[in-house]
């Protein structure tokens, strides 16, 4: 049985990494943040125009007399999504770009 | 953990330039956090992906960050967060904060490429450190590696000064005796 010592053994580890992994990673970490800033401002903009093509549609439907009741629902829309944290924007977002029906 | 600039240098950065101070911060941290998530993941790729979410994340929140804590305790308890979360994508062991349950045997370790295997002794220790509870594992870590004060540890790991300093050392004694009764 031996004595153990922490002192002895010190903080060294196993584990390696690739060469220059360092480097390569924090242009990696840049590019990531840059694209998914990008992806999450075309979702955006897709779910407006498609909540706005939707608005329109209905209230085409429905007929002009309710059209004022409809602008303020449209409006609540609007600011209820603003109103929702960055990870729940992205989820609806990405819900809503796969339903086919929305996209008709 | 060696650090070179000030929180506030880098929050000021990231105000008026939120590129220049993200590199500033990524330069401070990305080494510490990968080595505080490699010692959870221990795979290299699994760390490599749970440091990316890390650093986006950090990048995402960074104005919601409370400067009620030191920044290096809100980075480092994201980090531990995307590394738990790295494991169980995975379904390796499941290092969970929630969960008493000892870790398995630290036979993942075996699989990585990125695995130096000649320092018999380092092998050890960290066979050692991954028997242990998810709680003393992480305090551990993050005293002995990272040297954070136990008030900076209670924070990343969401647990009192004391419990943190009582893991510490429940930890310490643990490996002196693996360490000692294994080859």
């Amino acid at each position: 049985m031996s004595d153990f010592n922490f002192d002895k053994t010190g903080k060294k580890m196993p584990y390696r990494v690739p060469d220059n992994f360092f480097d390569d990673v924090e242009n990696k970490i840049i590019a990531n943040a840059h694209s998914r800033q990008r992806r999450h401002r075309g979702l955006t903009l897709a779910f407006r125009l498609t909540a706005v093509a939707a608005t329109l549609a209905i209230l085409l439907a429905v007929g002009s007399h309710s059209m004022s009741s409809h602008k303020t629902d449209f409006i609540e829309i609007l600011q209820a999504f603003d109103n929702l944290s960055d990870a729940d924007q992205t989820y609806l977002l990405e819900i809503y770009q796969d339903d086919i029906f929305m996209h008709e | 953990m060696t650090r070179f600039l000030s929180d506030k240098n880098i929050l000021d950065t990231i105000g008026r330039d939120s590129e220049a101070g993200f590199r500033m911060l990524l330069k401070d941290y990305k080494e510490a956090v990968y080595w505080h998530i490699r010692r959870i993941t221990v795979a290299h790729h699994d760390a490599e992906d749970a440091l990316q979410e890390t650093f986006i994340r950090v990048f995402k929140n960074i104005d919601k960050f409370k400067k009620d804590m030191p920044l290096a305790a809100w980075i480092f308890r994201i980090a531990t967060n995307e590394a738990i979360r790295q494991c169980q994508r995975h379904k390796k062991v499941a290092f969970s904060l929630d969960d008493e349950a000892q870790t398995e045997d630290a036979g993942r370790m075996i699989a990585d490429e990125y695995f130096d295997y000649s320092d018999l002794e380092a092998v050890k220790l960290q066979k050692a450190i991954h028997k242990l509870p998810p709680k003393q594992q992480l305090a551990f870590n993050l005293r002995y590696y990272d040297e954070f004060d136990y008030a900076t540890i209670a924070r990343i790991s969401d647990t009192s000064a004391a419990s943190a300093k009582a893991n510490y050392h429940a930890a310490k004694e643990k490996i002196i005796h693996y360490m000692n009764t294994h080859d």
